[in-house]
Parts: C-alpha cells; structure tokens; sequence
C-alpha cells in the first residue's frame, strides 16, 4: 500500500512539475510571440475568448442569478427580517471569495476543458502537430499559449459576472422575498466588499483558469496514436483540472488567511 | 555549386544500409525509394523531426542535429513541403492554411492579400472556394492546396512526398507540371521528390536520380 502510495505521490509531483514547465514557458515564451507572431497566434487566442468566454455566459449568468436567489432566501430563512444587511454581507462572502471563481471555472472545465483536450489530441493523432512542426511553427507558441491566455482572461471575465448576476439574484430574492429595498440590502453588500475580497477573487480566477488550461492542453499533447486514448485525454484533463482546482482553492484560502492574522 | 542537402553516412531503422547522397542547389532530384515508409522517414530526417542513428544530415549549410529550437524553426520557413497525404489543419479554411506560415514567419510576399492567395489557387487549379474547411475536399483539391501554400511562401528547398501518389494519370501531369514549372521559376531553387513510384524518373526529365535502397 505504501508502495502504491510513493508511486501516486510521484506521479502527481511529475504532472503538476510538467504542469509549471508548460505555464513557465507560456511566460518567457510570451515577449517573442507578440514580437514575431502576433497576428497568427491572436486568432486563435480570439477564438478560445469566444468559444470558452462569449458562449459560456449564457451558462453562468442564469446559474449565478440562480445561485444569487438560492444563497439570500438560505440565509433569510436562518437570520430572519432585520439583519438584512448581514444577508448581503454573507452573500458577497461565498461569492465573492469562494463560488464565484469556484463554480465558474467548473461550468469553465466543463464546457471547454474537455474540448481542449479532445481538439489536440485529434491534432496530434492526424499529425497535424507535426505539420505544424515541420512548416516551423512552434506547436507551444501557436497552439498552447493563446489557449492559456483564453481560458484565463475567460475566466476572469465569466467570474465578474457571475458575482454580478449572484448579487442581482440576491436582490432579487431579497426584495421580492422579503420586501427588502436597495438601500438597505447594498449597505451590507457595500461594507463586505472591500479591496481584499476583489483581490482574492481575481487571484483565483486567473490562476484557475491558468491551470485548467494547462492541465487540458498537457493531456490533449500527451495522446499517443490510439484513437481510444482521445476520450481519455478528455477525462483526465477534466479530473485533473477539478483537482487542482481544489486544491489551489484551498491554498489560496489558506494563504489569504495567514497574511490578514500576520497583518493583524 | 554548394550541396543545399546532404545526407553523410546517415543510420537509420528504415534504410537497409548507410545512405549518402547530395543534391547541390538549383538541382532538381528524385530519391526513388522501396516503399513510402521510407519516404516519411527521410522527411523526418530532412526537417529535423528526428535525427539519425549516426551519421549527419544537413540542409542550406546547417547540420540539423547542431540547431536548437529556434533555429530549427527558422530553417524550416526555408523550406517547403508538399505532404503526401494531410498536410493541413483541420480547424482552419482553406485560406487560413494558405496564409499561416506566411504570417507567422511573416515571409515576404508581393501581396498578402486575398488576391494574390485566389491567384495562386487558380495557377493550381484550385475550384473548391477558400472558405472550405480541408475535412471537405478530394485528395486531389487538398494537394492542390499544399502545392498552392508551398509555392506563396517561396522557400529555397521543396520536398515532394508522393506527390502522385493516388491521382489518376490527367492528375498527376497536372501536378508534375506545376511542380515542375515552380522549379524553374527561381535559379537557386532546389527540389527533391521522393518516390517508390519506379515510373516517376521517366517523366523527369534531366532530374537527378539518387537511389534509396
């Protein structure tokens, strides 16, 4: 048992090192790309934006309006009338830091982070990897990096109006529900988001993006010639990006909270 | 003239034994080979997708096995390669694979524009229309195309694998012809076909014919 443990640790080492080569690279490869070949890898970064970000908000603002409405009439329930402004506070709480970038970057892998990882494991069963190797195109800097700038500036994007839709739904919610007006439900609202909540916000969402993508892309590249090993690819890039998530998550979390006790 | 390519006692699982040959530039050849295995591996050896066993490869000058990445890749946007079967990116029109090596090397040309590409589909015979994704055209269209790409990017080396291989006879005088005429077009320009077609030698006349067994 312990053997097999050593052997998972490993491996998950090895992924997550491969996993920050491929993010490293995409970093000092950036400068030359947009130096030398701006216009090609723009398109594709521009097509990732529309299929990962533009499609998906038709997804996340009903889930976030849904969600929105879900958490306020919770929490009403539990609070009851008069602490109004608590509702709104607990509301940007679990948006704003946890579901906001957490549930958007799952509807994210869900929609896009399987098609990633199917879309170049057919490149590279096709050789059309290859093709791109021998016109001299640099599979990394044509393929890869725009797809990680597209998830991640996707992300970001779908997570700001996910918050945006949660709050509305909590309004929603809030004043139909309960009777409760703008400005008594915003004085809350206004006073729990403060600078921090944004910053971690943000940070999460960039970061999981970033992951996702790589952790897609790095299955997608890693299909050998069998066609059955594509689907494969597809499962493992979205397991894995579900893991990291998690786990990023909470290291985050963890992070955020010791730098608030230090700071005192 | 200089050897533009030249294979110096190259090793590997796919020949039966070393292979040594040169082809100087301007020159027109034919590496007549046993089957098209071959033909996929000397492509392999020629653009640097693996390297030999022993023995050395070198194309305009640079051993391939010394080049890193980048330079790798920019002797690659000298060269240009007609692929025997695929060759183009599924995910991309017919005139966005026209265009791609263009713009990422951002090679020179009179005119990057969609005229200069229609222009040169028509000089191949191209009828498909270049909003036609590569899943929708015949071998034949999809050949046409490579030729098309190979011939705006203007490279000092072409490599044609196969070039008839699959095409009825009206085809492949179509394509030989075009090939061929390219060849002509510029002086220092060298092109090498690799062939297992035993029939390819006859109808290239005056080209090199170097053995591969």
């Amino acid at each position: 048992m312990l053997s097999h443990l050593g052997r998972w640790v490993i491996e998950q080492a090895l992924f997550f090192s491969q996993l920050l080569h491929l993010i490293v690279m995409s970093v000092t490869h950036l400068p030359s790309v947009i130096r030398t070949h701006l216009r090609p890898v723009s398109r594709v970064f521009l097509r990732q934006i529309y299929f990962t970000g533009f499609e998906s908000v038709k997804v996340v603002i009903p889930v976030s309006i849904a969600l929105g409405t879900v958490i306020i009439a919770q929490i009403m329930t539990l609070v009851g009338v008069g602490n109004e402004s608590l509702a709104a506070k607990v509301l940007v709480w679990t948006v704003i830091r946890e579901l906001g970038p957490l549930l958007t970057v799952l509807i994210v892998i869900a929609r896009s982070g399987a098609a990633i990882a199917t879309e170049l494991g057919f490149m590279k069963i096709n050789g059309e990897i290859e093709v791109l190797e021998i016109l001299g195109i640099s599979p990394f800097d044509y393929l890869i990096l725009p797809r990680l700038l597209g998830v991640m500036l996707s992300v970001f994007v779908l997570t700001v109006y996910f918050e945006i839709g949660a709050v509305f739904g909590g309004f929603l919610a809030a004043y139909l529900g309960w009777h409760i007006p703008y400005d008594q439900f915003s004085q809350g609202l206004y006073t729990a988001l403060t600078a921090n909540e944004l910053l971690v916000s943000v940070g999460k969402s960039l970061l999981f993006g970033l992951f996702v993508s790589a952790a897609c892309c790095q299955q997608g590249l890693a299909v050998g010639r069998s066609a059955t090993m594509v689907p494969q690819a597809a499962s493992k890039g979205v397991m894995h990006s579900l893991f990291l998530i998690f786990i990023l998550d909470g290291l985050i979390t963890v992070l955020t909270q010791v730098v608030v006790f230090t700071r005192g | 003239m200089s050897a533009t390519v030249c294979f110096d006692s190259v090793n590997s699982p796919f020949f039966g034994s070393e292979l040594s040959f040169s082809v100087q530039t301007g020159e027109l050849a034919v590496l007549l080979t046993a089957k098209e295995e071959v033909n996929a591996a000397l492509v392999r050896l020629l653009f640097g997708v693996n390297l030999p066993l022993a023995g050395s490869v070198s194309v305009l000058g640079e051993a391939i096995a010394s080049l890193d990445e980048s330079l790798l890749f920019r002797l690659r946007s000298r060269m240009g390669l007609v692929f025997s079967s695929g060759g183009l990116i599924s995910n991309l029109k017919v005139g966005e694979n026209l265009y791609l090596p263009l713009q990422y090397h951002k090679l020179p040309v009179a005119e990057e524009s969609a005229a200069a590409g229609e222009a040169i589909l028509q000089r191949v015979g191209y009828r498909g229309g270049s909003s036609k994704l590569p899943g929708l055209l015949s071998q034949f269209e999809k050949k046409q195309v490579l030729l098309a790409r190979v011939i705006l990017m203007n490279p000092e080396v072409v490599i044609y694998d196969s070039l008839l291989l699959g095409h009825n006879l009206h085809e492949r005088n179509h394509l030989l012809d075009i090939a061929v005429d390219f060849h002509r077009e510029m002086a220092d320009r060298t092109s090498i076909f690799l062939s297992s077609d035993a029939s390819l030698p006859q109808l290239m006349h005056g080209a090199k014919i170097i053995a591969v067994h």
